[in-house]
C-alpha cells in the first residue's frame, strides 16, 4: 500500500474566513453630493454651494426568507434525522456568504464597542457578531414553563409583521405588552411603515416564536459569543455535483457562511431548531457568558416574566438518540449492507451493486440471463390492432427493455446508423420469441425530445437543408465547370472577376435573390456564375 | 448541350457513392454550435425521464447506490432519433435525406462530443477535458443523503489508480447531479472505467462538534480532541499548519464551558475559544471565528465504494 496522504490531488482544501461584511449592510441610505468652486487661494467663487442628494436602500431578508431554498444550502442535523446528535452544534449553511453579518445584533452601528461593524465599504480583521443564531428547545423547555406561559409553543406561529410591534403602537398587532424586534415603539406618534425596510408591509406573514425571556437569558449566546459563531468556508466544488446557481455558475471554488447555535441537544428528545433573527437584540442578549438576565449600561431593565417573540426564518426537527447516524453511518448503510461493512469484499453486496433486477433464484436461465444483463420485462402495446365486431384491441405482448445503463460493460456497436425507422432498431430474439425495444425507445425519444423543443428542430431542420442545397450547388459547379473548361480557360483572370461583378448587378433582383441562399464553394469558379445563368431555369432534381 | 439530366444523373451519382459524398459534405460543412450543444446535452442523457433510465424502481430500491456502464449503442439511438428531425420515417434506406444524414453524422458526432465534455467544465469555469467516450461509467445513488448532504464530494477511480495505489488516477466527471430539485437521486458520469468511487462529506457543512457530553445530576463530563495549529504568512493572508500527529485532549467540563448554572447544555463560546488558544504549542492570547471553525469541526467521513461487475 502507497502512502498518498500529501499528494495534493486527493487532498480537500477548504479555506476558513472569519466573515464576508457586505459594503452596505442592509437598510436606508441617503447619498448627499455637494460642489463649491473655489479658486487657487482657496476663496470661494461660486454661488452658494450646489447640493443634489438621493436615497436608495439595500434589501435584504429580514424577518423571513424571500428565496429559502435557494439562499439555505443545507442545516445539520438535517431535517427528521434521527441519531447521535447529543455532542453537536447544529448549524444552518448559506449559499450567501455576507447574509450573517448583512445586518447586526447591536442596537447603534457607530458605538464605541469591540464587535462595532465598520463604516460602509470598509473591511475590518475584529471579529463581527452575526445578527443570525440557531436556537434549540425540545419539550423539556415547554414543560417547564407552560404553566407559566401557555402560548409558548414549539411549532413556529404563523403571523405577520405587524405583530412584531407592541399592541400600543398597532392595535392589530397579537404581541399585547411583550417583547419583539419594535420594543422601542411605543406610540403612532410616526407611521409604522417607517421602521419597516422597503418592500415589507406590515401584513406580510412570517413565522414567529414566543419564547419566555427566562429561558432565553439561559441559552442566547452574548454579543461576544455570536461573533464566533459564523464563518465562511470556501472549498473547490470541482468534485461535487452540479448545483443550479452554486456549482454551474462557471467558479471552480464556492464559497459559504456557515452560522452555529450554542446549545447541545437533549439527549432522546425530539429537538425543535429554529434559525431566528437577533436583529438590535442587544438589549435582551446575556451580558455575562454564564447567560442570566443582562445588566444594560443604557439602563433597560427587561421584565423577564414577559415573552420575547422572535422572526423565525427557519426552522425544522431532528431527534437525538442513542444511534451513530452520520454521514458515514449512512453511507456504510447502503443497500441494505449490515455492519461490520467492507465493500470491496462483503458477499451479500455483491448480487446487487449494479444496475439491474435481482432474479429469483428459481427462474428459468433465459430469464435470468436476460436480468442479468440488465433487461426488464415490459408490456408492449403493438402497432397492429384486430377489428372485432366494431371494436379495435390493440394487439399486445411483452418485450425487453434496457435503458442506457447497463450493469456490464457493452464494447460492441449493435446498430447501424442512421436508423431510418425504429423497427429497424427493434431487435428479434428467435430463442424467447421475444423482442428488444431497447433501442427503438431510445431512437423514438431522441425524435421526440427533439421535435418538443422547437429551436433545436428548426434549426436542425433548416442546417440541414443548407446542406442538401450546398451539395445540389457543388453538383451544378462540377457540370458548369466542366462543360465550359474551355470557355473559363480562355477569360483572363482579372477581367473575370469584373464580369461576375456587372452580371450580377444588371442581372437584377432575381439574380440577387437566388445568390444569396447559397453558399459560397471553394471549387466555386468565380466566371462561372454569369454562365450559370442560363442553367438556373433547372429545378433542383426531386428524388 | 447543357441540360437538367446532366444534373441529375451527376446528383444520383454522388448520392449513389457514400464515400464522396461524405467527402464532399466534410470539406464544406460545419455543424453549427447551438445544435451540437444541444445533442451534447442529449449525449449525456440530459432530459431522458427517469423511467428510461431505471424502468423498474426495484433495480434503484431507497437507500441503495447501483454502478452501471453507458451503453454507447443506446445514446447513439438516441442522439440519431433527435438527428432524424427532417428525415423521412421509412422502411426505404436509400433515401437522399438518410443518405446525406449519414454523410454529415461525422461532423455531428464529432461537435456533439465536444460539447458533451465541455458541459461540465463549463459549469465549473475550468478546461474542457479531452474525452474519448469509449467507456463511460457511473454510478447512481439515491438516498436521503443526496438531499440532506448537497455537496458531497465524489472521487472515482480507475482500477489500478486508486489512492492505494502508486499512482492514482482521478477520472473525470462529466456529468453529476440530482436529477431534479427535491430528488432523492444522484446520477454521475465518468469518463473510464470507474471501479473504485470515495464518496465523502462536504467540507463547507461539516458540524461544530464535542468528542463527548454526559450529564449526571449536576456533574458535567465532556471532552474536546484538537489538533494544534501553527500560523505563517501576513495577518491579512495567513495559512495555518494542523499538526495532526499530535492530537490533545481538553477537558471541557473541567474548564467550565458550559453555562453551570442556567443551561448545562448551552456552551460558553468565548471560554470554549479562550481554552483552544491557550492550549496551542505557543499559547495565543485568542483565536478568531475562522480559527474556532477549522478546531471545532469534525473529520470528514468517508466511505470508499467498489464496482465489482458482478
Amino acid at each position: 500500500m502507497s502512502d498518498n496522504s500529501n499528494n495534493p490531488q486527493l487532498n480537500q482544501l477548504v479555506s476558513f474566513i472569519q466573515h464576508d461584511i457586505p459594503g452596505l449592510e442592509d437598510g436606508k441610505y441617503q447619498l448627499n453630493v455637494s460642489q463649491q468652486v473655489t479658486d487657487a487661494k482657496g476663496h470661494i467663487v461660486s454661488d452658494d454651494s450646489l447640493s443634489v442628494s438621493y436615497r436608495f436602500a439595500v434589501t435584504g431578508d429580514r424577518f423571513r426568507l424571500s428565496k429559502p431554498t435557494e439562499l439555505v444550502y443545507s442545516v445539520f442535523p438535517a431535517e427528521n434525522a434521527s441519531g447521535e446528535y447529543n455532542t453537536v452544534l447544529p448549524n444552518v449553511v448559506f449559499t450567501k456568504t455576507t447574509f450573517p453579518w448583512s445586518r447586526y445584533p447591536t442596537k447603534t452601528l457607530n458605538e464605541e464597542f469591540d464587535n462595532a461593524p465598520p463604516s460602509p465599504g470598509q473591511d475590518t480583521d475584529v471579529d463581527m457578531s452575526t445578527w443570525l443564531t440557531v436556537i434549540l428547545l425540545d419539550e423539556d423547555d415547554v414543560a417547564n414553563y407552560a404553566g407559566q406561559y401557555p402560548s409558548f409553543k414549539l411549532t413556529p406561529a404563523d403571523a405577520a409583521i405587524g405583530d412584531l410591534f407592541l399592541s400600543s403602537a398597532n392595535p392589530q398587532s397579537t404581541l399585547g405588552t411583550n417583547y419583539s424586534y419594535f420594543y422601542g415603539v411605543t406610540d403612532q406618534s410616526k407611521p409604522l411603515s417607517t421602521y419597516l425596510d422597503p418592500g415589507d408591509q406590515l401584513t406580510d406573514t412570517i413565522q414567529i416564536l414566543d419564547i419566555p425571556l427566562e429561558l432565553f437569558f439561559k441559552i442566547a449566546p452574548t454579543i461576544n459569543d455570536l461573533s464566533l459563531m459564523a464563518h465562511v468556508r470556501k472549498v473547490s466544488l470541482i468534485n461535487k455535483p452540479t448545483m443550479p446557481g452554486i456549482s454551474d455558475v462557471g467558479e471552480p471554488e464556492g464559497s459559504f457562511s456557515i452560522v452555529f447555535g450554542n446549545r447541545l441537544p437533549n439527549p432522546m428528545k425530539k429537538t425543535y431548531a429554529y434559525l431566528v433573527s437577533l436583529e438590535e437584540m442587544e438589549d435582551f442578549l446575556p451580558t455575562s457568558e454564564d447567560g442570566g438576565a443582562p445588566d444594560n449600561q443604557d439602563g433597560f431593565t427587561p421584565d423577564i416574566s414577559k415573552l420575547l417573540r422572535l422572526a423565525v426564518l427557519k426552522s425544522w426537527n431532528f431527534y437525538s438518540t442513542g444511534e451513530s447516524a452520520t454521514f458515514v453511518d449512512q453511507l456504510n448503510a447502503l443497500n441494505n449492507a449490515a455492519p461490520p461493512v467492507n465493500h470491496e469484499t462483503n458477499a451479500d453486496l455483491a448480487a446487487n451493486t449494479n444496475l439491474r433486477l435481482t432474479c429469483p433464484e428459481a427462474a428459468i436461465p433465459i430469464v435470468k440471463a436476460a436480468l442479468g444483463m440488465g433487461y426488464v420485462p415490459l408490456n408492449h402495446n403493438l402497432r397492429a390492432a384486430e377489428y372485432t365486431s366494431g371494436v379495435f384491441t390493440i394487439d399486445r405482448t411483452v418485450s425487453w427493455y434496457r435503458g442506457p445503463l447497463a450493469p456490464y460493460q457493452i464494447d460492441k456497436a449493435a446498430i447501424n446508423l442512421p436508423i431510418p425507422s425504429p423497427d429497424k432498431a427493434t431487435i428479434f430474439d428467435p430463442t424467447t420469441g421475444m423482442l428488444d425495444v431497447s433501442y427503438a425507445a431510445a431512437w423514438t425519444l431522441g425524435r421526440q425530445m427533439a421535435l418538443q423543443d422547437t429551436s433545436f428542430s428548426t434549426a436542425l431542420y433548416n442546417w440541414k437543408k443548407g446542406v442538401s442545397q450546398d451539395v445540389l450547388d457543388s453538383v451544378e459547379n462540377s457540370v458548369l465547370s466542366e462543360s465550359f473548361s474551355a470557355v473559363f480557360a480562355s477569360i483572363p483572370a482579372q477581367s473575370a472577376s469584373l464580369k461576375l461583378k456587372t452580371g450580377e448587378t444588371t442581372q437584377g433582383d432575381t439574380l440577387a435573390a437566388d445568390v444569396h441562399v447559397r453558399r459560397p464553394l471553394q471549387q466555386k469558379p468565380p466566371a462561372g456564375s454569369f454562365l450559370r445563368n442560363a442553367i438556373l431555369s433547372l429545378k433542383q432534381p426531386k428524388n | 448541350m447543357l441540360s437538367r439530366t446532366l444534373v441529375q444523373q451527376k446528383l444520383s451519382a454522388l448520392y449513389a457513392n457514400p464515400a464522396a459524398l461524405s467527402q464532399q459534405v466534410e470539406d464544406t460543412v460545419s455543424c453549427p454550435d447551438n445544435i451540437t450543444a444541444w445533442l451534447g446535452r442529449l449525449k449525456l442523457l440530459y432530459g431522458v425521464p427517469i423511467n428510461y433510465l431505471v424502468p423498474d424502481e426495484a433495480m434503484l430500491p431507497p437507500e441503495s447506490i447501483r454502478f452501471f456502464y453507458l451503453d454507447s449503442n443506446w445514446v447513439d439511438a438516441l442522439v440519431d432519433g433527435a438527428y432524424s428531425i427532417g428525415r423521412n420515417l421509412t422502411t426505404n434506406e436509400d433515401t437522399v435525406s438518410l443518405a446525406l444524414d449519414k454523410a454529415t453524422m461525422p461532423i455531428m458526432k464529432d461537435g456533439t462530443s465536444g460539447a458533451s465534455a465541455s458541459i461540465r467544465a463549463a459549469a465549473l469555469g475550468v478546461e474542457s477535458p479531452v474525452v474519448s467516450f469509449a467507456t463511460i461509467s457511473g454510478f447512481m445513488l439515491r438516498s436521503s443523503l443526496v438531499q440532506d448532504y448537497p455537496g458531497m464530494g465524489v472521487n472515482p477511480y480507475p482500477l489500478g489508480g486508486t489512492p492505494l495505489d502508486p499512482t492514482p488516477n482521478l477520472l473525470t466527471i462529466l456529468r453529476m447531479e440530482r436529477l431534479g430539485p427535491d430528488s432523492d437521486t444522484l446520477i454521475c458520469l465518468v469518463e473510464g472505467d470507474m471501479y473504485r468511487v470515495d464518496i465523502h462529506e462536504a467540507p463547507e457543512a461539516l458540524h461544530y462538534g464535542l468528542d463527548s457530553f454526559e450529564t449526571a445530576g449536576d456533574a458535567i463530563t465532556s471532552e474536546k480532541t484538537i489538533y494544534t495549529f501553527t500560523k505563517s504568512g501576513s495577518p491579512g493572508d495567513a495559512s495555518v499548519t494542523m499538526d495532526l500527529a499530535n492530537p490533545k485532549h481538553l477537558d471541557l467540563a473541567a474548564n467550565n464551558c458550559f453555562r453551570a448554572t442556567n443551561d448545562k447544555r448551552t456552551v460558553k463560546m468565548q471560554t470554549l475559544a479562550n481554552l483552544i488558544a491557550q492550549n496551542q504549542v505557543v499559547p495565543l492570547p485568542a483565536i478568531d471565528s475562522s480559527e474556532m471553525g477549522f478546531e471545532m469541526v469534525e473529520g470528514v467521513g468517508m466511505v470508499s465504494f467498489y464496482n465489482k461487475k458482478s
